[in-house]
């Protein structure tokens, strides 16, 4: 008897925790998950310098293979800030005469990253300012090298962030140089694709990607990524990209929260 | 002359005692599993490797207690879980209850007392939870295809937890003791 009341109540559990709105789920999780803040800190302070270690040879050998190819980049770079230099210029020069005003600048909150989804199914990382800072719902977070994600939960002192490589994730994308919109989505693997793009078009992989503006939550003109394969498709209209995105998101520690 | 014996309220029962001390060490397991595998924000090259430590610790508790301790570790590991990480809560607790139950039950037959057998157990529990959790993100949510979900996320999780199981295994035993 004891054992059939005890599954009937397991049962009624599983279905009220799985009936309850996902804003609801979130904020439950978020909220309990602060009070296990300082054990998280804890556990960063404990893993800090076997990670620094281990990444520190991980570093070095990549940066003796990557460092030539760098040296080349870094010639044609600086050849190409030269040029967008006079295009700075002159481009402000007729927004004088336009009488525009200047381009939008973001504000935002800056945090770290204090920790990492715990599951491969899902890629999200958690950080360390919430709403008592001003971080919202549904705010787009970048880093240094371009859209990290939005953020999916709230607590006061800690928030979740969706990162663009999970596949729950959709942003919409447009290829810089064509200006045409797709939208780019997590994969499985953990990198994303872009979705949608007409079979008409021709797409080269090392374009830019960035974001459309479109669906409201991300602002327009923030780098997703570049183009590293395209995938043909032989029937229907559309035809999909895979992205290199632009986050390094194996050593992403610092984000911005766009207000 | 009469002797009166008065019967003490809280009779002492170091069994009892024994038995809620290594709960509170399962418990304690589990939120330090959790806590470094989520430990990542500085962790560089370990973004990708995600040995599942919860589940260890709860098919290490399964095997000693039982199916129905299977169960409930599975249930507070996975509710754990689920606190760190993005899905919707419930249902890490539901599939990696189930994994921890199967794990005792599929145990019954076999000589758990070799590694070999406790890390096996562990492999199966991976499939389990990751054959249970895919079928809930098909009611639930939005799940990959099976053939990614299988290579790009159960695959690399299986052979990461595997490859850890024996180093967590073994402190894992210590603390919780011997079998009920």
């Amino acid at each position: 008897m004891r054992r059939i009341v005890v599954a009937v109540a397991v049962v009624l559990a599983f279905a009220v925790l799985f009936s309850i709105s996902p804003a609801l789920s979130s904020l439950l999780k978020i909220n309990l998950l602060q009070l296990l803040g300082p054990a998280q800190e804890l556990g960063n302070a404990a893993f800090a310098p076997l990670a620094y270690v281990v990444g520190s040879i991980g570093r070095t050998i990549e940066a003796a293979r990557v460092n030539p190819v760098l040296e080349e980049q870094a010639g044609f770079l600086a050849a190409e800030v030269s040029r967008l230099k006079e295009v700075e210029a002159e481009n402000r020069q007729l927004r004088s005469l336009l009488d525009l005003p200047d381009r939008l600048r973001y504000r935002g909150v800056v945090a770290r990253v204090i920790g990492r989804d715990i599951r491969h199914w899902n890629q999200s990382v958690l950080i360390n300012r919430g709403g008592a800072d001003g971080v919202e719902r549904e705010a787009a977070v970048v880093s240094s090298r371009g859209l990290v994600g939005k953020v999916i939960e709230v607590a006061p002192r800690l928030s979740r962030v969706l990162l663009i490589i999970d596949p729950a994730s959709g942003v919409g994308g447009a290829i810089q140089s064509s200006r045409q919109t797709g939208i780019v989505e997590g994969t499985a693997a953990g990198g994303c694709l872009m979705k949608y793009l007409p079979r008409r078009i021709e797409i080269s992989p090392g374009e830019a990607v960035v974001t459309s503006g479109l669906g409201g939550v991300y602002p327009p003109g923030l780098l997703i990524g570049m183009i590293a394969a395209v995938r043909p498709k032989q029937e229907g209209i559309y035809q999909n990209a895979d992205l290199e995105p632009a986050v390094r998101f194996d050593r992403l520690e610092w984000v911005m929260v766009l207000q | 002359m009469t002797i009166t014996v008065r019967r003490p309220i809280h009779h002492y029962s170091p069994t009892r005692e024994k038995r809620w001390r290594r709960r509170a060490i399962l418990a304690l397991l589990l939120l330090v599993s959790a806590v470094l595998q989520g430990a990542g924000g500085r962790a560089g090259i370990f973004f990708h490797f995600r040995p599942d430590l919860v589940l260890i610790v709860v098919v290490c508790w399964s095997l000693r207690q039982g199916p129905a301790g299977g169960w409930w570790a599975g249930v507070g590991g996975g509710l754990l879980s689920d606190l760190f990480t993005g899905g919707i809560l419930g249902m890490r607790a539901l599939s990696l209850g189930t994994a921890g139950w199967l794990a005792a039950l599929g145990s019954r037959s076999l000589y758990r007392a070799h590694l070999t057998t406790r890390v096996l157990m562990v492999a199966l529990a991976v499939l389990a939870d990751g054959a249970i959790y895919y079928l809930l993100l098909c009611v639930f949510g939005e799940p990959p295809g099976w053939s990614a979900a299988w290579r790009d996320i159960i695959w690399p999780r299986l052979w990461q937890t595997v490859l850890i199981a024996p180093i967590w295994l073994i402190p894992a035993e210590r603390l919780l003791g011997g079998e009920r």
